[in-house]
């Protein structure tokens, strides 16, 4: 595979991240290429193995992320207790390896299939803990039989929210619909006021001139009227224009954000 | 290599190495000196420079270097306290280890 190739298709695969951890992590293996020397990129990506496998490392370290919390360990009389590393951590030497295909489920099920791996994931976080086989494979049989009863619960909350989740759905669409509705014919509205204002001024002032010559006082008036018509006109156009160039792109940004984010948190949950 | 790195030895070790430059080094460079020590994929490093950075151990800046912008890893006081912390956590676990090992024939 040529290094070329390879970005490309870790880039791909990195689509569900966002956009500033995709572009960070790009630019980052970019710069590794560069910095190594042309002549080391062939080994380079033998050892990277492939990019699906690399994506996968960053997704991992993504999603943990995403869920853990600030605090990472506290040092206390007994010792360091990391919070973190207790629950989300990788063998690094052989996590290439452990990648399978079927990670969804829980990240922790490609990490913990090599018997090598001593020690990491203890019950109570604390990570001077000794090493205990026994521990190890209980506190791994648990974890995934969570996710699922997980899964479940949601599940029948799920159907059982039905009745009262469709109409409120419904609902909640409808009247979204019907602002946006309401916004955009306000916008149509504005503009026709100053289009009309705007034609109308102009046919008084034209009327006016025309009248001057006859009966100049009401030629005058008319020609009076037709400007401050013109005026409103412009006025209007001006605030339609602008309502437009803010309010709209800021509208269907709102609505983009909004729909990604619905996407993101369901592919983080699967 | 006989035995596996875990997370935290590894976040130690990439601080150690950071830290061991005053203004920095870049991402190439930092796992070169890392797998001097120990041997870790070209891939593992990156999420920890991520994390590391995430939580304030690191901070980063970008330099121009023949014609291209390059990312310098530094580290931050934050980052040289945990350091410090893991330093410290290392002296008292090796030493227990090489206490059992010592009584061994």
């Amino acid at each position: 595979m040529t290094k070329a190739s390879f970005m490309k298709e870790l880039e791909s695969l990195l689509s569900n991240i966002s956009t500033e951890e995709r572009e960070s992590a790009l630019q980052y293996y970019e710069d590794y290429f560069a910095d190594a020397g042309d002549e080391k990129e062939e080994d380079i990506i033998a050892e990277l193995g492939s990019p699906k496998k690399v994506a996968k490392i960053i997704q991992m370290e993504y999603n943990s992320a995403m869920h853990s919390g600030d605090i990472d360990g506290i040092y206390t009389e007994n010792g360091y207790k990391s919070t973190k590393y207790g629950e989300d951590k990788y063998e690094v030497l052989n996590a290439s390896e452990k990648i399978e295909e079927n990670t969804d489920n829980s990240k922790k099920d490609s990490y913990y299939n090599d018997s090598d791996n001593m020690y990491n994931n203890t019950k109570d976080h604390s990570y001077d803990n000794n090493y205990n086989s026994n521990y190890y494979y209980s506190s791994n049989r648990e974890e995934p039989r969570r996710e699922k009863s997980n899964l479940w619960l949601i599940i029948i909350l799920a159907i059982l929210a039905i009745p009262v989740g469709i109409p409120v759905i419904v609902t909640v669409f409808a009247l979204a619909i019907s602002a946006v509705a309401v916004v955009f014919s306000l916008m149509i509205a504005f503009f026709a006021l100053s289009i009309g204002l705007f034609g109308g001024g102009v046919v008084a002032v034209v009327a006016g001139i025309i009248t001057l010559f006859t009966l100049p006082m009401n030629g005058i008036f008319m020609g009076g009227v037709g400007l401050i018509l013109l005026g409103l006109g412009i006025l209007f156009g001006i605030v339609s224009i602008t309502i437009v160039k803010t309010l709209l792109p800021g509208f269907i940004r709102g609505i983009v954000n909004f729909l990604s984010k619905i996407v993101h948190r369901k592919k983080i949950i699967t | 290599m006989v035995f596996n790195t875990g997370a935290a030895l590894l976040d130690a070790v990439v601080l150690a190495v950071v830290s061991k430059e005053a203004d920095g080094t870049y991402g190439y460079k930092i796992t070169q000196d890392v797998r001097e020590a120990i041997e870790v994929s070209e891939s593992t490093l990156y999420p920890v420079l991520r994390r590391l950075q995430k939580d304030d151990c690191l901070e980063v800046y970008d330099m121009e270097y023949g014609g291209r912008n390059r990312r310098y890893y530094k580290v931050t006081t934050k980052g040289i306290v945990q350091l410090n912390l893991y330093l410290k956590e290392w002296k008292n676990y090796s030493s227990r280890i090489n206490h059992i090992f010592e009584g061994v024939d």
